[in-house]
């Protein structure tokens, strides 16, 4: 008798905890969430939706007088009337085209390398660390130490000439028009290729045996396993990341500022030198914001385009 | 048997080539930064005769190292304290407390992950001047905080996902507040996630220039330690043994972090992309 009560009281204590949980759940898990989601949306979010407004805007940035609407005039401006805006441009495709191509094919290639080799998992874990190196520095420091290894006089192209190779190595790579931009590439694929390896490294090794072993009995060689079982196993992380890496090539900045300004005669101008200089030295506030809204419409281009790259294949 | 040795040694050949080109650069700033400025003027980059100090001592003074690192570290502290907290709450909330709503949150987040920086630079940079935030610790601090939301609730929330709820369970049928469970069942287990996240945001916000040199770059008695060490190699640039020992003074902690705890590190980062 008292055993039914006691189950009776208990299923109904956890029934009423149960709808009570159900509701007070939910409230709590907002007020978990709305903090980090408030401070977003009022940091970034806001100002983000504000550059839209100010694209539209003349304005200085600093003086006292309110900006003045003018539609779409400071677009108009930029890909009409600019004379850098379509150098900044080209500079930013080349550079998308460059950097994810070689950082990809590295990364891609000397993953796979490591992943089929038998090296052992502590010689593997320690040529991993090492490697990675350059990709845990700041961008201050790669850009000084490059800045100083391809000077001219005293760089690394000197120190080979004294070691005796024939060459004029002493050609200043960063100070030529011609080679400026490649350049500040390479030094931005020296440092970045090292994350996509280990990215891929540990997506191929995630890769259930399984699907080798199937691969082998079907009489697959090494390549057909790599083609059939590999690619299609880390092709989401691939793609991902591709399309991360195409967005954020043309947020460029920093190593063209650092290395180069912009120049030699705006031969590695981007977008990004592009408004930081508007902005600071132009003053032109709502030009800047322009430039930086056509940036932001690049990027949801892309994003669009591997949406829609992704939804027909499948990835 | 042939194919397999020649493989073999075609992946030592890569592998070495790779190596040296990787780590190569940094042993020749670290030659040079032991050298006499004497010597470095007659070969900057070669191993060095003679090993001198002094570089490190006199960078540290004329690159006000002590100020500037003070300046990073408020910073890294301040970011990482908050932003754990508050992506620690939110990726919590997303990993456990299910709602509908909450891939609307997600899909915020993946979105703000791609804004570009550029895109509310403009407006933040003006308002954070018109409130005078601009040029302070906790102006700086609120910015960098923001910025990396997105990321860090990911990656704590990746990492909650896969943890067993029986012990929160039971601790709820207890009775515990879904704070109390929180505080006191989950993060005791869940730490490591928080020290790598942790980890990343502290070496970001060390490692900072862009957002620096716009919103921290006015005030020279409040420098962080990056902008401030491009300042120092302009000023000095002729001097190649005193900026580069400034260079390696001013990376030190990351190396020795990185050293310590590399696998947390590039877990972290990585745990990122395949997040996708």
């Amino acid at each position: 008798m008292q055993g039914l009560i006691g189950a009776h009281w208990h299923k109904t204590l956890l029934a009423k905890t149960h709808l009570t949980l159900g509701r007070q759940r939910k409230l709590t898990a907002w007020l978990f969430i709305l903090p980090a989601l408030l401070f977003h949306f009022l940091v970034i979010g806001i100002p983000a939706l504000g550059s839209i407004y100010y694209s539209m805007t003349q304005w200085s940035g600093i003086s006292m007088t309110p900006e003045k609407f003018i539609g779409l005039k400071n677009f108009e401006d930029l890909f009409s009337h600019d004379e850098i805006f379509p150098m900044a441009f080209s500079h930013n495709l080349i550079w998308m085209v460059l950097s994810i191509g070689a950082s990809f094919a590295l990364g891609l290639g000397i993953a796979a390398l490591l992943a089929q080799s038998r090296l052992g998992q502590r010689r593997e874990l320690a040529i991993r660390g090492l490697l990675f190196l350059p990709n845990i520095l700041p961008a201050v420091i790669v850009a000084y130490m490059w800045a100083r290894l391809l000077q001219p006089q005293r760089g690394i192209g000197a120190l080979l000439m004294q070691a005796g190779l024939p060459w004029n190595l002493k050609y200043p790579l960063l100070g030529s028009p011609d080679t400026a931009l490649v350049t500040v590439i390479s030094v931005t694929i020296w440092r970045g290729w090292p994350f996509l390896m280990v990215l891929f490294l540990t997506a191929m090794q995630t890769i259930p045996p399984e699907l080798y072993d199937a691969a082998k009995v079907d009489g697959a060689g090494a390549w057909q396993q790599f083609y059939n079982v590999t690619i299609p196993g880390i092709m989401p992380a691939v793609f991902f990341m591709l399309m991360m890496s195409a967005i954020w090539s043309f947020s460029s900045f920093q190593y063209v500022w650092l290395m180069t300004g912009g120049g030699p005669a705006y031969s590695t101008e981007l977008l990004g030198t592009m408004l930081y200089k508007n902005l600071v030295n132009n003053f032109r506030a709502g030009y800047a914001s322009a430039i930086g809204m056509t940036i932001t419409a690049l990027s949801g281009a892309l994003i669009g385009l591997f949406t829609l790259i992704r939804k027909r294949y499948e990835i | 048997m042939n194919r397999r040795r020649i493989n073999r040694w075609l992946l030592y050949i890569v592998l070495t080539i790779l190596l040296v080109v990787s780590l190569g650069p940094m042993l020749l700033i670290l030659f040079t930064s032991v050298k006499s400025e004497a010597e470095a003027a007659l070969q900057p980059l070669l191993p060095p005769k003679e090993i001198i100090l002094e570089n490190f001592k006199i960078a540290w003074e004329r690159g006000q190292f002590a100020n500037t690192m003070r300046v990073s570290g408020l910073l890294v502290i301040g970011t990482v304290a908050g932003q754990l907290l508050l992506c620690g709450m939110a990726a919590y909330a997303l990993a456990r407390l299910r709602l509908p709503a909450m891939n609307g949150v997600m899909i915020y987040l993946l979105a703000a992950s791609t804004i570009p920086f550029f895109m509310y630079m403009v407006p933040l940079f003006i308002t954070w001047r018109t409130i005078h935030l601009i040029n302070t610790i906790p102006g700086t601090i609120i910015l960098h905080t923001a910025m990396g939301i997105p990321f860090t609730t990911f990656l704590l929330r990746s990492f909650l996902v896969q943890l067993p709820s029986e012990l929160e369970d039971a601790a709820r049928v207890d009775g515990a507040r879904e704070w109390q469970v929180f505080s006191k069942v989950v993060l005791p287990i869940a730490w490591p996630a928080f020290l790598t996240a942790g980890l990343l945001t502290g070496i970001g916000v060390w490692s900072s220039y862009e957002l620096e040199l716009i919103f921290m770059s006015g005030n020279s008695d409040l420098l962080p330690v990056m902008y401030s060490f491009s300042l120092f190699q302009g000023r000095f640039s002729r001097n190649w043994p005193l900026t580069s020992a400034g260079a390696i003074i001013a990376i030190a902690p990351i190396l020795i972090l990185y050293l310590a705890m590399q696998r947390r590190f590039i877990e972290g980062l990585t745990a990122g992309g395949l997040k996708a």
